[in-house]
């Protein structure tokens, strides 16, 4: 996967997640496309790339919102690491996996977020439903950059 | 007299006929608004008073005359990224002359302050982020206490808290809640919010807790203004 190709996802979904509107039936809340990206890229690059990858979307993601910033970086690094050192065993083609991955890179976060916030019986809810919608997002931003790798010729 | 008995079926059918029934109605209401006019007019007057007495008053305990705020538009551009934290991307940046800490307001009342300020952006923490902490009083009951964003996780209806209100504090639902100008960031007398719902603090039990239905709509900020001076 080229350069331009891994910094165009990035920009697009950082853009996308902080621009599409939250959503009302589900409690205000908003999609989360990064945590995604960051399980694609720990799951599908190299170690080093998967690596910046996870770093620099979290920088994005903490400039883009009222976050202490590198928090999210730091998470998103340490779920690469873990990726990396496991992904052996995975299968990344299989949506359990690419679904799995996406839950937990956003439960994560939101497990930190949620202690610095202040965790309580609401936070634990908040937390599943935010891992929720972004097991659901998962498959669909590996479809979506793996379709564009295979326009591409960079697969 | 004979004029009089000749004319009331005309003014007995002229009800029936609509252009004159509501010139009737419109005579009625005339005089209904020449009375709240004058009672207005009364009221503007009793208001007059109380502000020159208020002047009298000021200048006799030489109480400092509140300044005037010197606000600064700005267009909100963004919102936060993430589920946890609750906060906006303005246009304006320091060289507008923002700074970090100001104060945020819009019409309706109170925004937030400002976080994170850039040449031609800044953020600003939203009142109903956890972190973002005002000090303030309820307006009629003069009661203090600290405002900030509550717990929401179905955040359909973003609320604050009001906590530390006093235990034997006594006060009006629906109450309005307003900055009370100690902390050195958020001038007096900001319009926060509306007390909603009050209840002792569960852990403590010292101080009361008050949800505080915020008075802006955040779900509907699209301009806002800076507080510079």
């Amino acid at each position: 996967m080229n350069f331009l190709l891994l910094t165009g996802s990035l920009l697009f979904f950082a853009a996308l997640q902080s621009r599409l509107p939250t959503l009302w039936w589900l409690g205000g809340l908003r999609i989360e496309f990064l945590p995604a990206l960051v399980a694609y890229g720990a799951l599908t690059l190299r170690g080093s790339r998967a690596l910046l990858l996870a770093l620099t979307a979290g920088f994005i993601q903490d400039a883009l919102s009222a976050a202490p910033f590198g928090m999210t970086a730091l998470i998103y690094g340490v779920f690469a690491l873990v990726i990396i050192g496991v992904r052996e065993a995975l299968d990344r083609d299989l949506p359990w996996v690419q679904m799995g991955a996406g839950a937990i890179a956003a439960g994560a976060t939101s497990l930190a977020a949620s202690i610095v916030v202040g965790f309580s019986f609401g936070a634990v809810v908040k937390i599943l439903l935010v891992a929720a919608v972004s097991a659901i997002v998962a498959p669909l931003v590996f479809l979506a950059i793996d379709y564009v790798r295979l326009l591409a010729g960079t697969t | 007299m004979i004029f009089v008995q000749l004319g009331t079926p005309f003014v007995k059918l002229g009800d029936w006929i609509p252009a004159v029934h509501s010139r009737r109605q419109l005579a009625k209401q005339t005089e209904e608004l020449h009375a709240e006019n004058e009672s207005l007019r009364r009221q503007g007057n009793a208001f007059a008073e109380i502000g020159r007495e208020n002047l009298r008053l000021r200048q006799l305990l030489n109480l400092k005359e509140p300044a005037a705020f010197h606000t600064i538009g700005a267009r909100v551009i963004g919102h936060d990224a993430s589920n946890w934290w609750k906060s906006i991307q303005i246009d304006r940046g320091t060289q507008d002359g923002i700074r970090e800490n100001m104060p945020v307001i819009n019409a309706d009342g109170l925004i937030g302050k400002t976080i994170s300020v850039t040449r031609g952006e800044a953020r600003v923490l939203l009142l109903t982020d956890p972190n973002c902490k005002v000090s303030a009083l309820l307006q009629d009951s003069r009661e203090p206490g600290i405002v900030s964003g509550g717990e929401n996780v179905m955040g359909i209806d973003p609320h604050c808290l009001m906590t530390y209100v006093d235990r034997r504090a006594q006060f009006k639902n629906g109450e309005t809640v307003v900055t009370s100008g100690l902390g050195g960031v958020f001038p007096k007398g900001i319009p926060i919010g509306a007390a909603v719902r009050v209840r002792l603090n569960p852990q403590t039990g010292m101080y009361q807790d008050v949800d505080v239905r915020p008075a802006v709509d955040f779900h509907r900020l699209e301009e806002v203004e800076v507080i510079i001076e």
